[in-house]
């Protein structure tokens, strides 16, 4: 079976496995395990805990196909340098915030336990780490950078929080003129409605700042590229 | 001017906390941004009532010798025709020059008043305001227009990134769908304030001097 470029693409143009990053963003043990910063303020991990396993199956599929994966981990140098006042003082209204001592470290500090990309989604080698300050994983990074010399022009955006990093930077990418997917059973929000919210906003119109798909329409077209390459 | 020392105005009740965090705001160091107030825009989502409020604040903001800052989105004469399937009213762009490109309410904007113009969603995107912002010692940010979920939020998650702290006043934007407003409403506030804060345009105008 030939794949014809664009039928069944789950973006807006044509893509290839070369033109294509499967983006994984803040899958750190702070936002998604017991343990973390979210489970020690007393919240719910129950929502971003839940998109480990459909995460870990695409990235099962993207990595058996070979294309880009891009990990991101939020967080701050030891000294704090790089974190905005009005950020810490935000997060430091439970009493725990970012740069604070916790049970599992210096909350979303780089290097610390609680910073660590969650065992599941452990990031190979091979793969890119991009460490971000801000909700945007293109703002003070090398992203735009690093996707560009690879010539990649297609994104599949996965992750935690679809209502603040996630949708943050699938923004940011349609800006930049990036063919940007958001997988809607691949992200959570720690709140239902935030979620739900959000992914009704952001499908809208078919989409404003990129698609909107599921984990299943880009597996699909995966297994077609391959076929097509078999 | 940061090299004016200014009394600072009272915090505006804003949620999820009194804006600015740290209870220090004046004409020094604060700026007013309206977003994308142009013709076209406001024929698919506004109403003169939402108009008449941008207004009171624009005006309350002027009296206090805030800086007031338009932008305008637009595309290049020339530049290849929008894709059909782009339909959402917020997405259509017009093209720099024409009538719907214009502000709705000319009289808004004094000759003195920054103007940034971009094509992109984001008011920081192609422009250089956030070096405006940072020439004049900005720091707090408040922002009204057009759309809340498009242009208005993408400008205020850029300008949260760098370190401003935005407030967004509710009754003074708005969205093509009243639950996608609501959405960027309670994104913003989530975890005490993840984008800035929110407050009605009354609770801005208690808070300023000359109002």
């Amino acid at each position: 079976m030939n794949a014809r470029p664009g039928v069944g693409s789950p973006w807006r143009s044509p893509a290839g496995l070369g033109s294509v990053a499967l983006l994984i963003i803040d899958m750190q043990v702070d936002f998604c395990a017991p343990g973390g910063w979210v489970d020690q303020l007393g919240e719910s991990i129950a929502n971003t805990r839940s998109a480990i396993a459909p995460i870990r199956r695409v990235l099962a599929a993207a990595r058996g196909a070979g294309i880009r994966v891009i990990h991101t981990r939020e967080g701050h140098a030891p000294g704090l340098g790089d974190l905005h006042r009005n950020k810490q003082w935000r997060t430091r209204v439970h009493g725990l915030g970012i740069g604070d001592a916790g049970a599992l470290g210096r909350v979303l500090v780089r290097g610390e336990p609680g910073w660590q990309i969650v065992p599941e989604l452990a990031p190979l080698d091979a793969e890119i780490l991009i460490d971000k300050p801000g909700k945007d994983a293109f703002h003070a990074t090398d992203l735009d950078a690093r996707l560009r010399a690879e010539g990649i022009r297609h994104l599949v955006i996965t992750g935690v929080t679809s209502d603040c990093c996630v949708q943050s930077t699938l923004r940011e990418a349609s800006e930049l003129g990036y063919d940007a997917l958001l997988l809607a059973d691949c992200c959570a929000a720690v709140e239902d409605a935030n979620h739900d919210g959000m992914l009704d906003l952001l499908s809208a119109w078919g989409g404003r700042f990129g698609t909107v798909r599921k984990a299943a329409d880009f597996t699909a077209w995966l297994d077609a590229q391959r076929e097509a390459l078999s | 001017m940061t090299d004016r020392l200014l009394p600072t105005w009272p915090t505006v009740a804003a949620t999820p906390y009194p804006w600015p965090f740290d209870a220090r705001w004046s004409a020094a160091d604060s700026a007013l941004l309206v977003v994308d107030v142009q013709q076209d825009l406001v024929s698919a989502v506004a109403d003169d009532a939402l108009l008449d409020t941008m207004e009171a604040v624009i005006d309350a903001a002027r009296r206090s010798g805030l800086p007031v800052i338009f932008s305008l989105r637009t595309r290049p004469a020339g530049a290849a025709p929008m894709p059909e399937d782009l339909v959402a009213p917020d997405a259509r762009v017009p093209v720099a020059g024409t009538p719907g490109a214009a502000l709705a309410r000319p009289p808004w904007r004094t000759p003195s008043d920054d103007l940034v113009e971009r094509s992109a969603w984001s008011a920081f995107n192609g422009t250089d305001l956030a070096d405006r912002l940072a020439r004049r010692g900005i720091r707090n940010l408040i922002l009204i227009g057009l759309t809340t979920d498009g242009a208005v939020h993408a400008s205020m998650r850029k300008a949260n990134d760098a370190g401003l702290e935005c407030l967004l006043i509710e009754d003074a934007c708005a969205s093509v769908v009243p639950a996608h407003h609501q959405t960027i409403l309670n994104v913003t506030r989530f975890g005490n304030g993840l984008f800035g804060t929110t407050a009605m345009a009354h609770q801005l105008l208690r808070a300023l001097p000359e109002s």
